[in-house]
């Protein structure tokens, strides 16, 4: 588990909970954050207090990908939390120490693929990013989840975060 | 953000494909192609099998393939799973498939 897979399962929740924006932010360095908030359905208390509990899904599947998260967090010697209300939106927060960036440009162009708006701000020592994505696809003039869109969008933070 | 606009745009200027507009696309003749992306999927490499897909997509200018992610597709331990729909023939299911695989099914789609 690095803090792109962490990006990937946490945002798509997001989206999988109706999310039309995506705001997730991303600081890497001896101690990594990253906080995803989103617009989506919100969790109500009872849901939120089962979230991280392997097995426990609302989408019918495996209930793992946030368990995997919670762990990687105790792993890495940090914390995972979540805070979120029933129809106002979800805000997750994952620290840890020593955790690895892995390839956020590759977790990018999944979460582009649905058409919601994601923005990003990603710093890794002295490198950082800056994606807004429906921005951007308004300025290259084609739709958000379109390949050109989402391929130039990959270069972009794979040129400026190393 | 000022310098990030910039850059995007100099970044799509040195690339060669053209911008597809799906408005344009005939739906009905449309092949897509779905990555099943639970997170069985992305543990399995699922992430890597759809960023091929898509790259192929761009650098090939493929105007009638689409390639969308779902959620997990029933077999975790089948992982990464793709489906392929093709206008007018039966769906099919490809399992535990490599990035260069997904590459290879997507070449045959679009001769």
């Amino acid at each position: 588990m690095d803090l792109s897979f962490v990006l990937l399962e946490l945002a798509l929740n997001s989206l999988d909970a109706g999310a039309t924006l995506v705001k997730a932010t991303l600081k890497v360095g001896r101690r990594a954050t990253l906080k995803v908030k989103d617009n989506g359905a919100g969790m109500d208390r009872e849901t939120l207090s089962r979230a991280c509990e392997k097995g426990f899904s609302l989408k019918g599947s495996g209930g793992i990908g946030l368990y995997q998260v919670s762990a990687a967090a105790e792993e890495y010697g940090g914390k995972f939390s979540i805070r979120s209300r029933k129809g106002k939106g979800t805000t997750a927060t994952f620290k840890a120490k020593g955790i690895n960036m892995g390839d956020v440009a590759k977790t990018v162009a999944v979460l582009l693929s649905d058409g919601a708006n994601l923005i990003l701000k990603a710093k890794a020592g002295k490198n950082s990013v800056f994606v807004d994505a429906k921005r951007f696809a308004n300025e290259l003039g084609a739709p958000l989840n379109e390949p050109a869109t989402i391929v130039a969008i990959k270069r972009y933070i794979n040129e400026n975060l190393k | 953000m000022k310098k990030s606009i910039a850059d995007i745009m100099a970044i799509r200027e040195s690339m060669q494909s053209q911008i597809i507009l799906r408005d344009n696309v005939d739906a009905e003749k449309e092949i897509h192609i779905i990555v099943g992306m639970g997170t069985c999927g992305i543990n399995a490499g699922a992430r890597e099998v759809f960023n091929a897909l898509v790259d192929y997509v761009e650098e090939h200018e493929l105007k009638g393939v689409r390639v969308t992610r779902t959620g997990c597709l029933g077999d975790c331990d089948d992982e990464p799973m793709i489906e392929v729909h093709v206008p007018g023939k039966e769906k099919e299911i490809y399992k535990k498939v490599t990035a260069e695989q997904a590459v290879e099914i997507i070449k045959k789609l679009a001769k």
